[in-house]
């Protein structure tokens, strides 16, 4: 809407040339002046600059609504993940027209998780599905579509027992590879129209962090401003596109290795109150600015070789919780899991949150991770289920 | 003991009486005749008791003491000189001698014969033109360049025939009358809010102040500046339509009247009762109040919470508003609204007592917090202050808002600006439009910011995004930030209150004191409450019911 | 550059105007600066007219010398110095605000500009018994701090109340309201407000108003805080009340802290104190402040010193005992 004409909004022939003049054509470009630069390209008092202001902002000033009104649509709200433990906490699943993030170590499972994802919103709506396109933008070529097939056929073996019906899955599923920070912010930009043509109702960015950390070496001064506008411009689109198309998207996120004052700048260093400046540990990477982007973040850790954790480290709905998973031949298992055991009001900074590696070596040893061994020795102890619950919450 | 006291009347005569004349600030007086000053001070140095018949005066200043009429009287000579100092404290010699009287000693005049003569002249002319002393006085910056170029006449001048000049001094009494119309018109015309183009015009044609259009018509000035006939008249309703002291009226008010208004206004709770008293009640009406805070420590909570809460009914301590919620990061979930809605429902609804509350209740349901949360959702900076500038029309018609929420103000300008100088520009402007809607709607406003990372002398740490001048837009700033698993909530400037630090926590029913337990240690494994565990529900109602 | 008007001063018809500009003299200045003789011939007008009307124009329009016995005269009989109420900051501005001088706070936010502000403000009114006008662009005014720490002072109710009244508050929030509400003031003249007279007028801040205006594509802002700038002093020096304005900060090369504006500002204040938080502004609370003096005529630059903004207006020793603990004192009042 910034971009639209002065014409259009109301502003008199008159005066539109005379900002022609200054180059002042949009909305953005008047509401970008100050009052008083206003009254010297308009050539008018305060009170008139004022109100030619105003009458500008009528054009471009998005609409309103009431939450009640949102609420009545609620079953549009939410994308369910089919993993009915996580889908609760999250009070139905992935939140529509937000940024959902997924971070943590290579291996762990977080293309797995956007390729089960893709599956799912392919599916009918009848079995939790959104019965649409999915656009896949794979930066790191790691998108298989072998992978996504096995998925679909032991995940859903009745529904996709059929070949048609499989063959129209991956149909459905756009993947565009970019492979430079440009492509990927230029594929976002004419995203809408990719959107559009393809029916998608799920946009999947895997990973965000990989071209970016490839071409910004942010211990060259400047970079780092750099990287942050593209972020921010990235974070604007897609929140946008997630906004005026009401989908989720579902990004990835690599993690970071912070020993001491070396290694990401981006990210922040309030860790140093928690009185341990030597031992390195592994956290989110893309910084401080980036977190506040995401408006959830999930993050998938290693417990040991084959179990898996997946902690909600920012929601604006969910608290602070960790599930235990594994990967399978389906996707996601959720396992080893009591009802409501999860839950933990407290929680930390999102962008600090540690998150533990394969080697198994202890990164750190805040009290949070503690905690998080307490529970995982709790965990473990009780993950001998009866068969039938394991089933039950696959 | 006799004694004679010093006092001060209203108008700063001061006068020396009989201690027994003064009942704290109540002057007793003779009856005598005013002009009979010989029998007033007899009666004072004779300690004459007052009686029945005497007036009172009051109020009046109790200056000092002195044993002697004589020692008093020396002392009121020396209060009566021109002090330089206002004694604050106290009066004793010894505290004024310590003083520096003025900063006379440091300047020298020099006192040569040589430069008594320019002076002498000078004072001549003093008195022929007395009254344009005061008019230049009112122009410093124009009369000091006036000064170097004017000497040559002004000798010329004064030895010019005096006989002219009379006429022209006017007698004092009708001046002073004048000057305040003066003054008015001497409001220089490119300090008003003019079209700057119009602005060149009229000052190459040589209008400079107001008064130089005083009595011009429109018709007139368009000939005579080259401006537009609509543009002159446009001139002359500024100029004129200064309405001086009515409008000036309007706008002032005593700080007394202020705080009758403040009482008014009221806050905004935020359900956790250590911020609320940090914050004096909770977040004021009529501020701005900026919340700051790294991703995921509770921000868009507590503006959830608090959209919530100015919805609170009258009768239960609320303010019984509306809320218009700005959100540009897309993070206002109305299943999250919903889940605060319905736990602000329930608690009303145990603490309703009589039958006006539970009348109410009816109708404080979650579908009514939701209607009656307005929202916006704006994707970049242009919709943003597109949304800001209409927000006046918006309040006015919308008296029932009460607060305002941005959430947040960092995400659209944290990128798509080369420009750091335009940004800053902008922001500032944002801010102070938002004041004075807060300011002129009764609303409360809160921003949210992120924080980011600064590297400062070799260490990096958060803070609030935006830049440091950003840190003088809002009235209020509070910091969330995190201390191991401990959220704690940093009011870290206020006009009003003091600084603090208080934890606080977000449970599934929204932001609320840390439960008791918690208190000495933020230990991991007793902070693990579950949700939905209702037994914390009991203590948490008492110390909401304590305070509303 | 004042246009020649018919009855500005006597002999000065409108033939004689109509005629001067047929000779292109429009503004008093064209008229002092040609030449009389050449003039009135030019115009055929008399010239002793002309001479008679030159001469009034001069006297009317010429700045007047005074001379420095006479300025120490008005100095000593008019000037005022102002007691903030902290000695710590007495000692800093030479014993006070003096009046007739513009005195400027500069810190960064949170530096407690307001808070000092609301100090003087109240000791003005509450010790001096003198009204203070208190210009208000950032919406910081809170009349409940000021009872607040009136409270403090242990007076009575109804002398609370009187002090509150001794203050006028005003609240503008762009350049234009400031202005006119300033020539506003300026017309009504200061003293007729409220009861006793005024002594000083305080703007908090002075940098919210002018910040928004410079730069960009414009040049009027400057220009606009020049006239702001101009009016403040003309205030102070016209109805002799001490002018407190407050400013940001901004960072030197050296991250040194300097008063914001600009360079064109910096000359305005008389007396300039940089506010700072004693800590690194990190995320400690404190109430410790540093005031450094960063221009003055009087005093040699740099001087230093700490207060408490907890411990304002109480004795000294009492002072001690309460800074480094942390006091809340919010007595309620609602």
């Amino acid at each position: 809407m910034a971009s639209k004409k002065l014409r259009r909004t109301g502003v008199s022939l008159e005066l539109c040339d005379r900002l022609k003049r200054h180059q002042i054509e949009t909305c953005q470009d008047l509401l970008s002046l100050t009052p008083l630069e206003v009254m010297r390209f308009s050539g008018q008092s305060y009170q008139q600059a004022l109100l030619l202001l105003q009458t500008v902002s009528h054009g471009c000033v998005p609409s309103m609504t009431t939450a009640c009104e949102v609420w009545k649509q609620r079953a549009d709200l939410c994308f369910s993940t089919s993993l009915p433990a996580l889908d609760r906490l999250l009070q139905g699943g992935l939140p529509r027209g937000t940024l959902t993030e997924v971070t943590g170590p290579s291996g762990c499972g977080k293309s797995q998780i956007c390729m089960m994802l893709s599956v799912l919103a392919t599916l009918p709506k009848d079995m939790g599905g959104l019965d649409c396109g999915v656009i896949y933008i794979d930066t790191e070529s790691a998108f298989s579509a072998e992978r996504l097939v096995e998925i679909a056929q032991s995940r859903f073996s009745e529904y996709f027992c059929i070949k048609e019906r499989l063959l129209e899955m991956a149909g459905r599923v756009h993947l565009f590879r970019e492979l430079t920070c440009q492509d990927v912010l230029d594929r976002l930009k004419r995203l809408d129209e990719d959107i559009i043509s393809s029916k998608a109702g799920l946009v999947v960015l895997d990973s965000i962090a990989s071209v970016v950390r490839k071409e910004y070496d942010t211990t060259l001064p400047g970079n780092l401003t750099h990287r942050s506008n593209l972020l921010g411009q990235e974070a604007s689109t897609l929140k946008y596109l997630a906004q005026a198309f009401n989908i989720p998207v579902v990004l990835t996120n690599q993690v970071t290795t912070r020993v001491g004052d070396r290694g990401e700048r981006g990210t922040s260093s309030l860790m140093g109150a928690h009185g341990q400046g030597d031992s390195g540990y592994v956290m989110a990477a893309l910084g401080n600015t980036w977190s506040h982007s995401v408006n959830t973040r999930l993050i998938v850790q290693y417990v040991d070789a084959h179990q898996r954790q997946i902690v909600i480290a920012k929601s604006p709905v969910a608290p602070f919780a960790v599930l235990n998973y594994t990967i399978q031949k389906e996707g996601i298992r959720l396992e080893g899991n009591h009802d409501n055991q999860e839950v933990v009001s407290q929680g930390t900074d999102p962008g600090l949150q540690p998150i533990r590696v394969r080697t198994g070596f202890n990164y750190n040893l805040t009290l949070v991770e503690d905690r998080q061994l307490d529970f995982r020795q709790r965990k473990t102890k009780s993950t001998v289920l009866p068969p039938e619950e394991v089933l039950l919450q696959a | 003991m006799k004694q004679w006291c010093i006092v001060q009347f209203q108008n700063g005569g001061t006068e020396i009486v009989p201690q027994s004349w003064l009942i704290e600030n109540k002057l007793l007086w003779p009856p005598y005749p005013p002009k009979d000053t010989a029998k007033i001070q007899a009666a004072v140095k004779k300690y004459e008791l007052p009686s029945e018949e005497w007036l009172s005066y009051e109020p009046v200043r109790h200056l000092a003491n002195r044993a002697t009429y004589e020692e008093a009287e020396k002392f009121e000579k020396r209060k009566s000189r021109p002090n330089p100092i206002y004694n604050t404290t106290s009066d004793t010699e010894e505290e004024v001698k310590k003083r520096k009287p003025c900063p006379a000693p440091r300047i020298q005049y020099p006192v040569s014969n040589k430069m008594q003569a320019p002076v002498q002249s000078a004072s001549r002319v003093q008195t022929f033109v007395q009254p344009s002393i005061q008019i230049l006085h009112n122009h410093p910056s124009e009369s000091s360049h006036q000064m170097c170029s004017s000497s040559p006449y002004l000798t010329e001048y004064s030895s010019a025939q005096p006989a002219m000049y009379p006429c022209q001094e006017p007698s004092s009494k009708d001046h002073e009358g004048h000057r305040n119309d003066k003054k008015k018109m001497q409001r220089a015309l490119s300090s008003y809010p003019l079209a700057q183009s119009v602005k060149v015009k009229l000052l190459n044609a040589g209008f400079h102040s107001a008064a130089d259009l005083s009595d011009l018509r429109p018709l007139q000035l368009s000939k005579e500046a080259g401006i537009s006939q609509q543009e002159a008249v446009e001139v002359l309703q500024a100029v004129r339509c200064e309405p001086g002291q009515e409008r000036a009226a309007a706008g002032r008010l005593t700080a007394l009247e202020l705080l009758e208004r403040e009482h008014e206004l009221g806050c905004i709770v935020t359900f956790c009762s250590e911020l609320d008293t940090a914050l004096g009640g909770g977040l004021p009406v009529g501020k701005t109040t900026e919340v700051c805070g790294a991703p995921g420590v509770g921000k868009t909570q507590l503006c959830i919470q608090l959209a919530v809460d100015v919805q609170i009914p009258v009768c239960f301590g609320g303010l019984g508003g509306q809320c218009l919620y700005i959100d540009t990061e897309g993070s206002f979930l109305v299943q999250r609204a919903v889940d605060l809605a319905q736990a602000a429902v329930e608690h009303c609804a145990l603490l309703a007592e009589d039958a006006e509350q539970r009348e109410v209740l009816k109708e404080f349901t979650v579908e009514t917090i939701l209607s009656n949360l307005f929202l916006v959702r704006c994707h970049d900076y242009v919709e943003l202050l597109a949304e800001t500038y209409l927000l006046a029309d918006f309040l006015a018609h919308h008296p029932e808002v009460k607060l305002v929420v941005i959430d947040s103000i960092a995400f659209p300008f944290r990128h798509d600006f080369d420009d750091l100088s335009q940004r800053t520009r902008l922001l500032n402007g944002l801010a102070q439009q938002l004041i004075q809607m807060a300011t002129n709607h009764n609303v409360a406003v809160i921003l949210t910011n992120q924080m980011t990372t600064k590297i400062w002398k070799g260490q990096s740490k958060l803070v609030p995004a935006l830049g440091e001048s950003w840190g003088h837009a809002a009235t209020q700033r509070i910091i969330l930030h995190w201390e191991g698993t401990q959220r704690l909530a940093s009011l870290y400037k206020s006009p009003s209150q003091m600084e603090a630090t208080v934890r606080y926590q977000i449970t599934g029913h929204g932001f609320r004191d840390t439960p008791p337990s918690d208190q000495p240690k933020a230990s991991a494994d007793s902070s693990m409450i579950q949700s939905g565990s209702l037994k914390k529900r009991p203590r948490m109602e008492d110390d909401r019911s304590r305070r509303m | 550059m004042v246009v020649l008007r018919e009855g500005m001063c006597p002999g000065l018809s409108e033939e004689l105007v109509g005629a001067l500009r047929t000779a292109d003299i429009t503004t008093v200045e064209d008229l002092v600066s040609s030449d009389t003789e050449d003039l009135a011939q030019k115009c055929s007008v008399s010239y002793k007219a002309l001479l008679a009307v030159r001469r009034v124009l001069l006297a009317q329009h010429t700045a007047f010398p005074v001379s420095g016995a006479d300025l120490y005269e008005d100095l000593l009989s008019s000037t005022a110095i102002l007691s903030t109420g902290s000695s710590r900051l007495d000692k800093l501005l030479d014993s006070g605000l003096y009046t007739g001088e513009l005195t400027e706070l500069a810190g960064g936010p949170g530096s407690g500009k307001t808070q000092v502000c609301f100090a003087v403000t109240v000791h003005i009114s509450y010790q001096l018994k003198q009204s203070v006008i208190y210009i208000d662009t950032t919406g910081g005014m809170s009349a409940s701090r000021l009872l607040q720490m009136l409270q403090v002072k242990m007076c009575k109710m109804e002398e609370q109340m009187e002090a509150l009244q001794r203050i006028q508050v005003c609240r503008v929030f762009d350049i234009f309201s400031l202005l006119s509400c300033l020539h506003d003031l300026r017309c009504a003249g200061l003293q007729q407000m409220g009861g006793g007279s005024v002594k000083a007028v305080i703007v908090d801040s002075a940098s919210a108003v002018i910040s928004p205006i410079l730069g960009g594509k414009q040049n009027e802002g400057m220009s606009l805080m020049m006239q702001l700038a101009g009016v403040l002093k003309t205030i102070a020096k016209d109805f002799n009340v001490a002018v407190l304005v407050t400013n940001s900060v901004t960072r030197d090369g050296n991250g040194h802290l300097k008063a914001g504006l600009g360079l064109s500002w910096s000359h305005v204040p008389r007396t300039r104190v940089i506010l700072e938080r004693l800590q690194d502004p990190g995320l400690t609370c404190s109430s410790l402040r540093t005031a450094t003096l960063a221009k003055s005529s009087r005093q040699p630059c740099h001087l230093n010193e700490e207060f408490d903004l907890q411990g304002w207006g109480r004795n000294e020793d009492q002072l001690h005992k309460v800074a480094g603990k942390r006091k809340l004192e919010n007595i309620h009042t609602s």
